[in-house]
């Protein structure tokens, strides 16, 4: 399996309810980089990070994750592939019965058996790297979105994970958490030499860290390659999506 | 004609199917969520669930027990002084709480302090992905959000209702010993003739238990299956208080013709 | 991550729920804890029962010694048959004593009254009262009145 990348999807095919969402898409995303996987809303990306996380189920077709074939693995197996990846969802997702603290202890705790001090030493680091240690007695509640979503990052990496997932990262952000964000997922990226996939629709902020962009549309995959080549390509396609064109040959995907 | 007599079987079938889809799916989900092993984290988690389940119910289960005996103690009095058995006053708070109404009104009072509660916080954890995040990490949301829950409302609701029942005979006491001046020994003498451990007891105990188990289920599989979106959400809350409510009263009639009919 | 005050208020509140139904049973269903324990049966036949029920009391000088465990038809001597729990420390009720089907006020419940006799030995578990006087019934009473005012 080595030699296609961290992720490998052979030929996917994915329905929700009678809606295709997925049509034979292969897709490979190489370890070490930033890879962002883009296209408009409503086309599947999210989708398509809980089939690589294995909570959804494909149609048919093949997912391999760290050498693994997703569908060969049993729950135990899955949930050890799991441990060795962390995400940050949209929403940022913390449990808002826990304080920041314990928010980002938690998958050490499922998953570590560290002493007490270890675990504490582990969560500032982390805390530390997000640069919000002192918020660690807050509860989720009392924390601002981008603050909530800088936790919710130090959480995803909290186990040194060898891929992290990014959901939207940027989306209802103000422009300086905006910038904090996308440093902190490139600084972490580098620190940790871990494989980043970032999905968005956010089109200059993603081309400023990403390696490589995947652009999804229709089920099938439409484009893909470095910000560079994707910024100048004469793909009418790829330019509706890049310069936000809205009448033109591709059809605006249906919200779900 | 033909046509449609076909059509509106096919309909039938259908909504049947569905029904029975969603029945098995909430039938599934309490034993994959309760076997499993317990542990001493799961033990603080229930804890927590409990005070919230059913420490927070305490003081609507008290208010509404004091008056709900009062009234019966008032009512009651006013038809049995008529036939000069107002000593029988006793008898009558303790059996009507006892075998009916401490079930089901605490059963009904839970549903819309706590079991909505459960559904809305369910739902909303679905919502911000956090039963996602906890996958992720490895950690079955049912094992961890939907057991302790459940094990919370089952323990707690049979508390509550002998509680309720308790402080019910104590609210008709006040009324009728205080105020209108039964005699206290026929009160409570009356009452213990004629009230048995086993059969009105024991029977309010099992009902509430039963009311428990449906009404602790029926939120939490809402608040689960809930769609995760604001309206969702509401919809669910809604559906929780008015299907837990009716088939608290639904099986209260089954349960009492089995009980106590002849 | 340690709270008390939470585990001390549910710890209070499962004893409350606990205690809640101990004063049920004992304030409320009158139950005593060792009620079933040791007791003895007797039996009685009477001609009328009428309105006695089970789990009715049964007394001796007003005070109350046992109840009535079952009521059914003597099929050999067609009448009905009363059993009756009384409380093992009774042990003095004599061979002769008699058992009548009493009534507590005028539309009260019924219930079981003995009277003791002048015998020296005393009923034994599974024993029968011999002598036993019927259920009062209004209107085999008001009957008999009006064939006395015509006499």
């Amino acid at each position: 399996m080595s030699g296609k990348g961290v992720i490998a999807l052979e030929k996917l095919t994915y329905y929700r309810g009678q809606k295709l969402i997925f049509e034979q898409l292969d897709l490979v995303v190489e370890t070490g980089k930033i890879t962002a996987i883009m296209g408009p809303s409503g086309c599947g990306k999210t989708t398509l990070l809980r089939l690589i996380g294995g909570q959804l189920q494909p149609y048919s077709g093949t997912i391999h994750i760290l050498g693994k074939d997703l569908q060969q693995l049993n729950r135990r197996e899955l949930s050890r592939l799991r441990s060795r990846m962390g995400v940050l969802f949209q929403s940022g997702a913390l449990f808002t019965d826990l304080n920041v603290f314990e928010n980002v202890a938690f998958p050490m705790r499922e998953h570590g058996n560290l002493t007490e001090e270890q675990l504490s030493e582990q969560v500032l680091l982390k805390l530390d790297a997000v640069g919000l240690r002192s918020a660690r007695h807050l509860f989720p509640a009392q924390l601002s979105g981008g603050m909530a979503r800088r936790i919710a990052l130090a959480r995803a990496v909290a186990m040194n994970p060898e891929v992290v997932f990014y959901d939207e990262p940027f989306a209802g952000q103000d422009p300086i958490a905006t910038t904090a964000v996308m440093r902190l997922i490139q600084s972490l990226a580098q620190a940790q030499g871990h494989t980043s996939v970032l999905v968005s629709h956010d089109l200059a902020e993603t081309c400023a860290i990403a390696d490589h962009i995947i652009l999804l549309g229709h089920g099938r995959m439409l484009a893909q390659g470095t910000p560079t080549q994707l910024l100048a390509s004469e793909d009418p396609v790829v330019q509706q999506f890049t310069r936000g064109e809205v009448d033109s040959m591709m059809p605006l995907c249906d919200p779900i | 004609m033909i046509n449609l007599v076909s059509q509106s079987l096919q309909w039938l079938g259908m909504i049947t199917l569905q029904r029975l889809t969603l029945l098995g799916r909430a039938g599934l989900m309490l034993p994959k969520a309760l076997l499993v092993w317990p542990s001493s984290q799961a033990f603080e988690r229930l804890l927590q669930q409990l005070y919230i389940v059913g420490v927070q119910s305490m003081l609507i289960m008290l208010v509404s027990s004091l008056f709900i005996g009062a009234v019966l103690g008032l009512q009651g009095y006013t038809v049995l002084v008529d036939f000069g058995s107002e000593e029988a006053v006793g008898q009558l708070v303790a059996l009507t709480l006892v075998r009916e109404l401490s079930p089901v009104v605490a059963a009904l009072l839970f549903v819309g302090r706590a079991g909505s509660a459960l559904t809305a916080e369910i739902g909303l954890m679905k919502v911000t992905e956090q039963l996602a995040s906890l996958e992720m990490f490895g950690v079955d949301p049912l094992h961890r959000i939907i057991a302790p829950r459940f094990l919370a409302g089952l323990i707690a609701l049979p508390l509550l209702t002998t509680i309720f029942s308790i402080m019910g005979i104590y609210g008709g006491h006040i009324i009728a010993i205080e105020w209108l001046g039964v005699y206290s020994g026929s009160y409570w003498g009356n009452m213990q003739q004629s009230v048995s451990f086993d059969a009105d007891i024991m029977q309010g105990v099992v009902k509430s238990l039963v009311f428990a188990v449906v009404v602790t289920w029926i939120a939490l599989y809402q608040g689960y299956a809930a769609h995760p979106t604001a309206k969702g959400i509401s919809v669910a809350t809604t559906r929780t208080v008015v299907l837990a409510s009716l088939v608290v009263l639904g099986l209260d009639f089954l349960m009492t013709a089995l009980m106590f009919g002849r | 991550m340690n709270k008390p005050w939470l585990e001390i208020s549910v710890g209070t509140f499962i004893v409350a729920g606990i205690a809640a139904l101990l004063m049920l049973a004992v304030q409320v269903g009158g139950y005593h804890l060792n009620r079933s324990t040791d007791t003895y049966r007797l039996t009685a036949l009477f001609d009328n029962t009428a309105g006695l029920a089970v789990r009715a009391q049964v007394t001796l000088s007003g005070v109350t010694i046992g109840k009535v465990v079952a009521i059914r038809i003597d099929k050999n001597q067609l009448m009905a048959r009363v059993d009756m729990d009384i409380k093992a420390e009774i042990d003095y009720l004599s061979l002769d004593s008699t058992a009548s089907i009493l009534t507590s006020g005028l539309l009260g419940e019924k219930y079981i009254g003995i009277t003791v006799g002048a015998e020296e030995a005393s009923l034994k578990h599974g024993d029968q009262i011999a002598d036993t006087q019927s259920a009062l019934v209004l209107e085999d009473l008001i009957g008999r009145m009006l064939v006395n005012m015509t006499q």
